[in-house]
């Protein structure tokens, strides 16, 4: 075969060898810098979960809200770390496997995960398989193969009968998957995939991990942006004045350039450096976007108080969680970041923390700890889900003197 | 599972390995291999949903059983009663799932012009709403093909279930063509297939051109076609408007793109298909032959879904009646032919109009083409060169105004396209109704077609579509390497084909 391609195809091999050079250039370039930020956060996320250090005292896991929090290292006042391993929107299934594969090559393990994202992460309508996000012919999310294949077949007919599809889940739940994909293919190797899967879910996943595993692939936006796209400004740097250090500087326009991918990136690295992992992505936004948002806020507000007076929690992420955290020694704090103001008297929040209340009863590890009021003024919000630079500052102040002494005190930090 | 995507490639592997691993078998390694054909083009489509197989499995044993009755009767009466019998149930498949809605709110829509009162549900009741069945008029062309060939005793029937089924549902050709006919599939069917590295080689090549003008042409040409088209029909029912108001440039140069757009789509796919085919020992017929070399709008049908033009011609036009009887007939029969090669494409009536305008074209063309001038023997290179490029540019451009129809979702919309196109004032380079300029727009769909229209221009010169090969080593490595960039980089996955929808 080799002697056939070497001396019958000189050309295939010359291409070959021309694609292996540039796979083997695209894995030494760190192009995770010119892709956009979203991929960029996830790719930092990745390097920490599967380096060896550094180790943290406790560590946050959590939603793009939470990702609000920042970490801080050993200081006289706080003799412990905190790191935020947030990620924005993946939904409520890779929890679990994120953490175990935080722990696994590390030697000592966090004094307490705080987990600090939105209880709507667990809404039904997310629990869904990655593979039938409305579950059309899904029932759950665990299934075997069998019996997936055997609801196409036995499922199709009772919807010939009935003459359409049903509404198993809405839109929701399909959106985890094709808006926040990316998250999980930067997230996780191929062989991830196959540990964390199971069933029909796990071929789907496999099939959409294994391009991912050629970086020219992986980084295609990146690389199309600085090689078709290529602009001057993708190499140009900006030295900003002071005040654009401040809340009041995110609103002005001279401290919002546009920036490159590579130099947008190179600050966010830096954020998240100086943060412990913390970004509050509300600070991200140009004054056009803000504006837009401020502009639309009250009614999102309004169509997310009416969507949660509608939804159901799941609470078995929430409990495999746990389990994790109880299996490797670990503790494990519940402490919803706030919600804006009209979220307090929704049903949904209602059953969620009855529940969590019942779940956390029952390990002795696992502990609920609210911030002094779980809901903030409207204000203090870009939209309804963010917070405005103002709404960050309150957050992380309230983390430190409410929350953290009393995860402290539950949780005592091991010596390293 | 589209062709365009990473799942079709790891099919297309396991399906390749086990294809030509049970070729080693000792005995009945012939048999094995269409076995592993059928299981798998069964797979592949019912990927899209298994119930579409049940139609699929009863249009084949209808035919073969249809085939061997044909063979076996004397009585000419009576095979004429089993061909009918035959082509009535085939359209009547078609007719259901693909022109029964259509026909119906047609005919509510007539009746409610004298009667505003009648149908107050808009006839809701009476639709099926059926869901088209993907690749169906492909299948069922080649399917009534075969039948009528061996009603005219042009192919022997076939008496092996498993080879006619594999031949009906070959997966690199089912959905989307080239409608093969029995002569030319069912024979390579029949004979045993053998592991050539030149098939291999050809069919690399297919797939990767398959893929750089799928992904890569098609898709990125998409959304500079919908700034006029728009993306969806939902959208354009929302806001009708939307859809008016347009610079006339942009619209020329949205339709023209439209044009090469199907074209990379189509033939793209089509490639995709021969170089599957090329991979399991198989020789598909070549569907596109540099459409936009065409002079006129006979050369551009000659070269243009070739299979497609072939059957009507050879089941429809000639039927009726063909060139045998007299010049009038023949421009009736022509007309009719395409009217009905419109209808094919899909059930609306813009489909109709477009092909009524493709009619029209070849009946003037026929009638003038004797007046147009015409340049002496003798004339110089470079004025013959320009003539011909100026004839190739003046076709295509024709074919891609007819967009106006095929791409429109309503007659509306073709109105309020040609109105523009009409409305001299409205042309200008600068933006135009929120598109960009007309500079912008031909300078983006240059760049996305020139390496295409270089690879097209090199197989129109060679008169063959392997010319890669004959080509120095630098040549083939920096070609197959830009294109896999292309692709890889650039390329859009997992898009729908617009062919799928006929």
């Amino acid at each position: 075969m080799s002697s056939i391609l070497r001396f019958k195809y000189p050309a295939l091999l010359g291409a070959v060898v021309v694609i292996a050079i540039l796979e083997i250039a695209a894995r030494i370039i760190p192009l995770e810098y010119t892709s956009g930020a979203g991929i960029f956060l996830t790719e930092k996320r990745r390097a920490l979960i599967e380096a060896s250090s550094p180790e943290y005292d406790y560590i946050i896991l959590g939603d793009s809200r939470s990702l609000s929090l920042n970490g801080h290292p050993r200081t006289d006042k706080e003799p412990y770390t905190v790191y935020n391993l947030s990620i924005p929107a993946m939904g409520p299934r890779y929890f679990q496997y994120y953490l175990e594969k935080y722990l696994h090559n590390r030697k000592h393990k966090p004094a307490a995960v705080v987990f600090a994202g939105d209880p709507g992460l667990f809404q039904r309508s997310w629990y869904t398989p990655n593979h039938d996000s409305k579950m059309i012919y899904a029932d759950s999310v665990e299934e075997g193969l069998g019996h997936y294949l055997w609801s196409r077949f036995h499922k199709r007919i009772q919807y010939l009968k009935a003459g359409k599809y049903p509404d198993q889940r809405d839109q929701f739940g399909a959106m985890v998957w094709e808006v926040f994909s990316h998250r999980y293919l930067h997230l996780f190797s191929v062989s991830d995939m196959m540990e964390q899967y199971t069933g029909a879910e796990r071929i789907f996943m496999l099939r959409e991990s294994i391009p991912n595993a050629f970086y020219l692939y992986r980084y295609r936006d990146g690389i199309r942006q600085y090689t078709f796209d290529l602009r001057a400004n993708s190499f140009r740097k900006h030295d900003l004045p002071d005040f654009c250090n401040a809340c009041s500087g995110l609103v002005r326009a001279e401290c919002h350039p546009d920036y490159s991918r590579v130099e947008d990136n190179q600050k966010l690295d830096a954020l998240i450096e100086k943060n412990y992992g913390g970004v509050n992505l509300g600070d991200r936004l140009d004054p056009a976007q803000r504006f837009n948002y401020y502009q639309m806020r009250d009614t999102a507000v309004e169509h997310q108080v009416d969507w949660f007076s509608r939804e159901e929690p799941e609470m078995k992420p929430v409990e495999d969680l746990i389990r994790t955290a109880a299996k490797h020694d670990i503790k494990i704090v519940f402490s919803d970041v706030p919600a804006v103001e009209p979220m307090r008297t929704v049903r949904y929040h209602k059953i969620y923390f009855e529940r969590l209340a019942q779940i956390v009863s029952k390990y002795p590890g696992a502990r609920i700890v609210r911030f002094p009021d779980p809901y903030y003024p409207v204000k203090l919000f870009i939209e309804q889900v963010h917070y405005e630079c103002e709404g960050a500052a309150r957050l992380n102040q309230e983390f430190y003197s409410s929350v953290m002494p009393e995860v402290v005190k539950f949780a005592p930090r091991s010596a390293p | 599972m589209v062709f365009n995507s990473g799942v079709y490639i790891y099919f297309l592997i396991a399906v390749f390995t086990i294809y030509w691993a049970v070729s080693r078998l000792p005995r009945g390694a012939h048999r094995a291999q269409n076995t592993v054909l059928l299981l798998s083009s069964y797979f592949f489509y019912g990927w899209w949903d298994w119930l579409y197989l049940v139609l699929i499995f009863a249009s084949t044993t209808l035919d073969y059983f249809v085939g061997i009755g044909l063979d076996s009767l004397t009585s000419e009466r009576k095979r004429k009663l089993l061909i009918t019998f035959s082509i009535s149930c085939n359209l009547t498949i078609l007719g259901i799932f693909k022109y029964y809605d259509f026909f119906i709110t047609s005919f509510i829509s007539m009746v409610r012009q004298f009667d505003p009162g009648a149908f107050p549900d808009g006839g809701a009741h009476l639709l099926l709403n059926a869901i088209l069945p993907v690749g169906i008029s492909f299948y069922t062309f080649q399917s009534m093909a075969y039948t009528v060939d061996v009603y005219r005793r042009q192919v022997r029937a076939e008496r092996n279930f498993l080879d006619f089924a594999s031949f009906v549902c070959f997966f690199p050709q089912l959905v989307a063509g080239p409608i093969e006919r029995a002569g030319d599939l069912l024979v390579q069917m029949k004979n045993n297939r053998q592991f050539t590295w030149e098939n291999m080689r050809n069919g690399a090549w297919m797939i990767l051109l398959g893929f750089y003008m799928k992904t890569y042409v098609a898709d990125n040409i998409s959304p500079l076609v919908n700034l006029v088209y728009l993306d969806h029909k939902f959208a354009y029912h929302q806001n009708p408007l939307a859809a008016s108001g347009h610079g006339g440039l942009q619209v020329i140069l949205a339709s023209v793109g439209f044009a090469f757009q199907i074209y990379s789509d189509f033939w793209g796919y089509s490639a995709i298909a021969m170089g599957s085919a090329l991979f399991l020992g198989f020789k598909l017929t070549q569907n596109f032959n540099a459409p936009q070399m065409a002079e006129n709008p006979a050369d551009l049908w000659r070269r243009w879904h070739i299979t497609l033009n072939r059957w009507v011609t050879d089941y429809i036009y000639i039927p009726l009646g063909g060139s045998r009887l007299g010049v009038v007939r023949k421009y009736v029969n022509l007309f009719v032919a395409m009217l009905l090669m419109g209808l094919w494409h899909g059930a609306s009536w813009t489909f109709f109009v477009w092909g009524g305008f493709m009619g029209a074209w070849l009946i003037a063309h026929q009638i003038f083409r004797d007046y147009l001038p015409k340049l002496s023997e003798g004339a110089p290179a470079w004025k013959k060169g320009t003539v011909k490029a100026l004839k190739m540019a003046a076709t295509f451009g024709v074919f891609g105004l007819s967009a106006t129809c095929f791409r429109a979702y309503d007659i509306h919309q073709t109105g309020e396209l040609w109105k523009s196109i009409l409305d001299i004032s409205s042309y200008s380079l600068s933006p135009v109704h929120g598109v960009m300029g007309a500079g912008d727009f031909l300078w983006a769909l240059v760049k996305k077609l020139i390496v295409l229209l270089v690879i097209d221009f090199m197989a129109y010169r060679t008169g063959s579509l392997y010319w890669i090969f004959d080509r120095p080593v630098w040549v083939r490595i920096t070609l197959y390497s830009v294109l896999f960039f292309f692709v890889l980089i650039l390329g859009e996955f997992g898009k729908d084909v617009i062919y799928f929808a006929f």
